[in-house]
């Protein structure tokens, strides 16, 4: 489960007998087609809970669109504030919270109109801050005050968030998962402004601040951007100092930052016949070669028997041919998906992302499975479930569906970049278990193959043996992906301030999804910013 | 097996029987098991075909070689050891209608032999991508019009040229022209490239293939009567010295 809170409620409306939602967005304040926070209160019945919490949305034509699902447990009577990251399509009628155990339907509300918005600026300020006359200079940006409870409790609802401003926090009121999100928001691209209120600093060196600061001072904040005023803006603003304004558009100017290319276009088209399975086609059609060479010799004799024995080979190897390329088909069944694993430069981190689509041969039985952390959800509103749980599932009709979702994951993988008289050394420790292969080193616009990297590896690299990475041969299983790769190391502004990266395919379950026991896509693409020693 | 004349029992025991014969097979056979590999989808996607595409290809594929061989084979391009020519025919006791039949007949289940051979591996290429087995099996029906049709213009041309030069540059320009120059015709004469039947077999049951199917084997009824004539000619010639 997310996250789940039994602290007291507000409850306001709209409510039913067990269910009230605390908050839908940022104070209704939401970007259609990216993730959104929900709170909800539940009120466990006398009987005690056991079930899920849904939100069904819907889509952006009234259609039914994707259900977002957690699982809630509750004793007879205890009341749970509940969050659930969904994505909502329509915002006059954005969908439905349902509360259900086994027994069914328990309780329904009807969430309430929400306001779109292209960007969001959240304030945790309980002073105006001034900053609306800069925001509304920006198109579709708005800027929205909350309370500390409606931040999200994971890191993606953030993604419609230009920046986070944050002025008054009572730590008291705010959860670990709370404290989380943020610190990996900002690893993930977060933009965030810090400010004393009035004279008062404890929230600036609080638990919840105090690591995104620490790690910012230490130049590690990822692909995030961390500031903070010295002075109060809400003091500011009472004295009406004109350089406010000015200073509030510097930073959201600066908190723009462009989203990276989708891998939507990397996914391969389909999952693949594993090669034990193109192994055993290859004897099948030896098989069935051979055979035909024995049958003409009786053919030739143009006697019935004769034709009777090729109409009964054709026959059998036909049934055959179908019964093989059913099971080459169970072989495919499953995710195409591209996986790469981003190491966060200046953190132990690394920002996993995943696009998968479930192939159109699917089999009875599957189903699509990742780690708690990746939150999944389709590209297109389409009625499916997901339910984040222990681990996060995918139920519904799927087949075709490109499915899209992140994570922040620990990087089992670090390594350092020397420049030397001849070229460069680098040094790798791995500790995935794993080897990578092929990998290769990309400095500065230009790449180089490197042997396979194993638990550690010291590797000298030739100055004469680098090359445009279009012109690298062998790019692994997927190229599309690794141009992606190469793309997104020259065109990011904080990627390309690394020294060198290391990029190679690896194959860790962890670092994708499931499709029943199988990992997928079977190989990662994993990027290491190589720093210096 | 009264149905088939001793003309086409003769050329395809030397099709089927003889080691030419059989190892002509054996590389249509493994050509076409390799193209079925190279379709499979690799696990990491490495081919960018869709399953359409790769329907198409294994048909059209399908038609290219049938025709090639049937036609190759009819006109001693690829000659099989034994096999009689329409000369060594015309000096023996068959009767020109005897000979002529007997040529359509072989050219005809040459084809169909084939097009049944390669059944299982193009079941097998397309249904991995879920390609349905009856537009495989469909498929053959204009395979087969097509390469009986050529064969017996085949078998024609090996009695005509002589030169063996001669015959496969006329017989490659013949298959140019049904393959290539068809597709170039103005509608609806382009309904007879072959090309467009196998993608209205794929696109589903289209009456304008059944016309083309009807059209090929009218073609092939034309290829016999000619046959006859030449027969008929190299008779008189031969009596006439």
């Amino acid at each position: 489960m997310l996250a789940a809170s039994g602290r007291a409620a507000p409850g306001h409306a709209p409510a039913g007998r067990f269910l009230s939602l605390a908050g839908a967005g940022f104070d209704a304040q939401v970007r259609l087609g990216a993730w959104a926070p929900v709170w909800v209160d539940v009120t466990a019945p006398a009987g005690g809970l056991d079930g899920t919490l849904r939100i069904e949305t819907a889509g952006p034509a009234g259609q039914a669109g994707p259900i977002f699902a957690v699982p809630v447990r509750a004793a007879p009577g205890a009341r749970l504030r509940v969050f659930v990251p969904a994505v909502f399509h329509d915002a006059r009628s954005p969908g439905t919270v349902t509360l259900r155990d086994g027994s069914g339907t328990v309780d329904t509300l009807v969430l309430p109109r929400l306001r779109p918005a292209d960007e969001i600026v959240v304030v945790l300020s309980a002073e105006p801050l001034g900053i609306e006359a800069a925001a509304a200079r920006f198109s579709g940006l708005a800027v929205v005050y909350v309370e500390q409870e409606a931040l999200p409790a994971a890191w993606q609802p953030y993604q419609a968030v230009r920046l986070l401003v944050i002025r008054d926090l009572d730590e008291r009121r705010v959860t670990d998962h709370q404290r989380r999100a943020i610190l990996e928001w900002a690893w993930s691209g977060g933009r965030l402004l810090a400010m004393p209120s009035g004279d008062d600093l404890r929230h600036i060196r609080g638990p919840t601040l105090g690591p995104v600061l620490a790690s910012a001072a230490e130049g590690g904040t990822g692909l995030g951007r961390v500031a903070v005023w010295q002075h109060d803006a809400a003091a500011l603003k009472e004295r009406g100092q004109p350089a406010l304004e000015q200073a509030w558009q510097r930073v959201l100017a600066e908190s723009t930052r462009p989203a990276p290319p989708g891998l939507d276009a990397t996914v391969p088209q389909d999952r693949g016949v594993p090669p034990q399975a193109h192994a055993a086609i290859a004897g099948v059609i030896l098989a069935y070669v051979l055979a035909v060479r024995a049958v003409s010799r009786l053919l030739a004799a143009v006697r019935p028997a004769g034709v009777m024995a090729a109409v009964l080979m054709v026959g059998l190897a036909t049934a055959g041919a179908l019964r093989v390329a059913a099971l080459a088909r169970e072989a495919t069944a499953g995710v195409a998906a591209s996986s790469v694993v981003e190491g966060l430069p200046g953190t132990s981190h690394a920002l996993l992302t995943v696009a998968a689509r479930p192939s159109r041969a699917q089999v009875q039985g599957g189903g699509v499975a990742a780690e708690p952390r990746l939150l999944l959800r389709p590209a297109v509103p389409v009625r499916v479930q997901i339910l984040h749980s222990e681990r996060t599932t995918v139920e519904g009709d799927m087949a075709g569906v490109l499915f899209t979702g992140a994570a922040i994951v620990p990087l089992p993988i670090t390594g350092t970049y020397t420049a030397t008289a001849g070229g460069a050394e680098i040094i790798v420790v791995n500790r995935t278990g794993q080897g990578l292969e092929p990998a290769w080193i990309y400095s500065a616009g230009m790449a180089q193959a490197i042997p396979r990297v194993g638990r550690e590896a010291r590797i000298a690299l030739d100055a004469r043996q680098w090359q445009a990475p279009a012109r690298l041969g062998r790019p692994g299983p997927n190229p599309a992906l690794m141009a992606w790769a190469f793309a997104r190391l020259e065109a990011d502004d904080i990627l390309r301030r690394e020294q060198a990266w290391l990029l190679g395919w690896m194959r860790d379950p962890a670092f994708g999804l499931r499709w029943g026991s199988r990992p997928e896509p079977p190989l990662q693409l994993v990027l290491v910013p190589l720093g210096a020693p | 097996m009264s149905v088939i004349n001793a003309v086409a029992r003769g050329d395809l025991r030397m099709r089927l029987g003889t080691p030419r014969g059989i190892w002509t097979q054996t590389v249509l056979l493994a050509a076409f098991g390799a193209l079925v590999l190279l379709t499979l989808p690799a696990e990491a996607g490495a081919y960018g075909l869709r399953d359409a595409e790769v329907l198409s290809l294994l048909l059209v594929a399908q038609m290219l070689a049938v025709t090639y061989l049937a036609s190759a084979v009819a006109s001693s391009e690829l000659g099989m050891e034994g096999e009689k020519g329409i000369a060594d025919l015309a000096v023996s006791g068959f009767s020109a209608h005897e000979i002529a039949l007997g040529k359509w007949q072989s050219g005809a289940l040459y084809a169909l032999y084939l097009v049944a051979i390669l059944l299982p591996l193009i079941v097998l290429g397309a249904t991995v991508r879920g390609g349905a087995t009856a537009t495989v099996a469909l498929a053959g029906v204009p395979t087969a019009a097509l390469a009986a049709a050529a064969a017996v213009w085949g078998a024609w041309l090996g009695g005509r040229v002589a030169s063996e030069f001669a015959r496969s540059a006329v017989h490659w320009a013949g298959l140019g022209a049904l393959f290539a120059g068809t597709g170039a015709l103005p509608e609806p004469l382009r309904a007879a490239s072959p090309i467009r039947m196998m993608q209205g077999v794929i696109e589903g049951p289209h009456p304008a293939v059944g016309v083309a199917c009807a059209v090929y084997l009218a073609v092939s009824f034309l290829g016999v009567r000619l046959i006859a004539r030449q027969v008929g000619a190299m008779r008189a010639q031969a009596r006439g010295a």
